[in-house]
Order: structure tokens, then sequence, then C-alpha cells
């Protein structure tokens, strides 16, 4: 390893923080290299000291009829129910989720046939008068994701369009 | 978690209101010295600390007894301290170290001690200072609490990787201060 990798790790391995195997190397360069021991040494010694500070600066606790009264107030307070949170679900299935719908609109794209293409022969549907319509039902397809129970639902007409709501 | 605080636990939540002290007494001075230098003084860390207490008490049943007690409440102190400064700076109330107040609490030490003490702080926060928030939060749990690096990454909610960044920038920070402004520690002086 050479010093300018060492830099990035000198930090860790003087106050711990790294993997022993990868400390167990650096620590061989630091014996070898003086520039790079002498730094880590001021780590260390930065580090005792900072850490000296603060155990020698404890905070100013609570007395025992304090904590006592503290206590008490606390303990007569409710304990609230079990918050039921709706959980975000985790990247992984967000990404299957999003997956399933490109992969079910690009099928859809595909699979699609071009309306009113000219010389093409127009659908037997579109032939009838308006009249002799008969109300169908839409066909649909329903996509749900098993992780996180969402719901897509998309409705064609006979022609394979994209029903829009409402109609 | 231990079986002790499972069964404390469990005694809580089953109305034995009192069994909360034994379960949280054992992080009594770690929080509260975690709540002190994120807050940088004594009055603002206990206020900060109790908040945390009732929090938990609070929320003891949305507490997943399979995971870490410990990372749980130290987890509540970090949110408390966090909406603490938020809402004194939006009140817009300076969070620097308050003498007046200091000197009020320490009112018990001898005024030798006092300033001694007042001394040591003054370059801890010194030092703290120069770190941003995360970083600051970094060091406190893995280098004065001596938390692991993955309890601190579960405390704070990131990777264990982000942990070591962060915490490989505030070392770099505070051995650079502590370097310039305050050489004398170094050499083991206080």
């Amino acid at each position: 390893m050479n010093c300018r990798r060492m830099k990035k790790n000198i930090p860790l391995v003087s106050g711990g923080g790294l993997s022993a195997k990868k400390g167990q190397r650096i620590r061989a360069h630091l014996d070898r290299c003086p520039g790079c021991g002498q730094e880590a040494r001021e780590f260390e010694a930065a580090l005792k000291a900072a850490k000296s500070l603060a155990a020698a600066d404890p905070p100013e606790d609570w007395s025992e009829a304090e904590w006592r009264k503290m206590m008490a107030a606390i303990a007569s307070k409710k304990i609230g129910r079990r918050r039921v949170l709706v959980s975000i679900p985790s990247k992984p299935v967000l990404a299957g989720g999003l997956a399933l719908v490109l992969v079910a609109a690009g099928a859809f794209f595909l699979l699609k046939k071009p309306a009113n293409e000219p010389g093409r022969p127009r659908s037997p549907s579109a032939l009838v008068s308006p009249s002799q319509v008969r109300p169908e039902e839409p066909s649909s397809v329903t996509i749900v994701s098993k992780e996180t129970g969402l719901k897509i639902m998309w409705f064609f007409n006979k022609d394979l369009d994209l029903e829009k709501f409402g109609k | 978690m231990s079986d002790q605080e499972k069964d404390l636990v469990e005694r809580v939540l089953s109305g034995d209101t009192a069994a909360f002290e034994p379960l949280i007494a054992p992080y009594r001075k770690p929080l509260l010295g975690l709540a002190y230098r994120m807050a940088r003084n004594s009055e603002d860390a206990r206020e900060i600390t109790q908040d945390a207490f009732l929090r938990a008490f609070k929320y003891l049943r949305n507490f997943d007894a399979d995971k870490s007690f410990k990372n749980w409440i130290y987890k509540i102190v970090i949110h408390a301290a966090r909406n603490f400064q938020n809402k004194k700076a939006k009140e817009g109330r300076v969070v620097a170290s308050g003498p007046v107040k200091e000197a009020a609490a320490r009112g018990s030490l001898g005024p030798e001690r006092g300033l001694e003490r007042r001394e040591l702080r003054s370059r801890l926060m010194d030092c703290l200072n120069v770190l941003t928030p995360r970083e600051k939060e970094v060091f406190l749990l893995r280098d004065i609490e001596d938390l692991s690096i993955r309890e601190s990454a579960r405390i704070l909610g990131c990777s264990a990787i982000s942990v070591r960044v962060h915490l490989s920038a505030a070392r770099g920070k505070i051995r650079e201060r502590i370097k310039i402004r305050h050489p004398e520690l170094m050499e083991g002086k206080k």
C-alpha cells in the first residue's frame, strides 16, 4: 500500500474502525514509513486528548431526589398504543414493483394493434353504427404486487385501446 | 438485548411502570453525557434526556424486542437533541455553551474547580465546533461513547460505510484543530 492510499486510512486505523485484516496491513506500513507513522501518532494523541477532555468534564447529573421525582412523573404517564404506520416498502421491493410495471407497459405497447392504420380493415365494432353498439364489459389487466399489495388495473376496449376513465 | 431487559420491558408493558427505572438506569449517565456534548450545557442536556426518557416510556410498545434496547434509546436521545437544537435555532436562542447557566448549575464546585471545568469544556467544544452535525454525532458515538461502528450506524440510521467516512473526516478535523489551537494537549498536558 502506498502513502497516498494510506493517508485515507490513517484516521480509521488510529482510533479503530477498520477490519482486523486491513488494520494489520496498514500497521505494517506504518512501522516501515516514518512519515505515515508520525501522522498516525498525531491522530492517536489528538483522539486521546479529546477523550480525556470529555472524561474530565462530565455533565451535571440529577440528584437522587430529582431522579426519583422524574421517574415518578414519567411512570404516571400512559404508555401509548402501538403505532400502525404504513410501512414504506424496501428499495428492492420498490425496484421490483417498478420493473413489473415497466414490463407490463412494454408488453402492452408491443401487443397493441394500431387503431386507424390506412388501408387496414377496421374492426367489426367500428363498422357498426353507434346505436348498434352493445354495451360490453371492457377487458382489463390487473397486476398485483405480492410484496406491497399494490394493484394496477388497466381497462381496454375491443380494439385493445386503453379505455379512458369516466367513459 | 439481554433477558433482563426483555423481562423489564414486558413488565412495563404489562402495567408495572416502576420497572421502567431499572430499565433505563444503566444508560442514565452515558445518555446524559451524549446530550451534554450535543447541547453544550448541563441544563439543556438534562432537558433533552428527560424528554428522551419520556418518549421511550410513551412509545415502548413500538420497541421491537428482537432489537437492541441500547440502540433504540440512543436513537431517541439523538433525535431529541436534534429537535431541541432545531427548536432553539428557530427561536433564535444561542445554542452555544451558556456560561451564566453553567455557573449557576455548578455552584456546588469551588471557583477554581469550576474555572478549570469551564476551560476544559471550552477546549472540547472548540474542537467539536469544527465538525458538521453528522460528523459530530458519529464522533461522539464512536469515540466518546465508545460504541462500535455498526452500533453507531444503526443509531444514526445510516450505513457503516457512511459512519466510517464521517468518522475519518471528524478525526481529521479534530486533529487539525488540536494541533493548531491546543498543541499542548497533543503533548499530554491539560
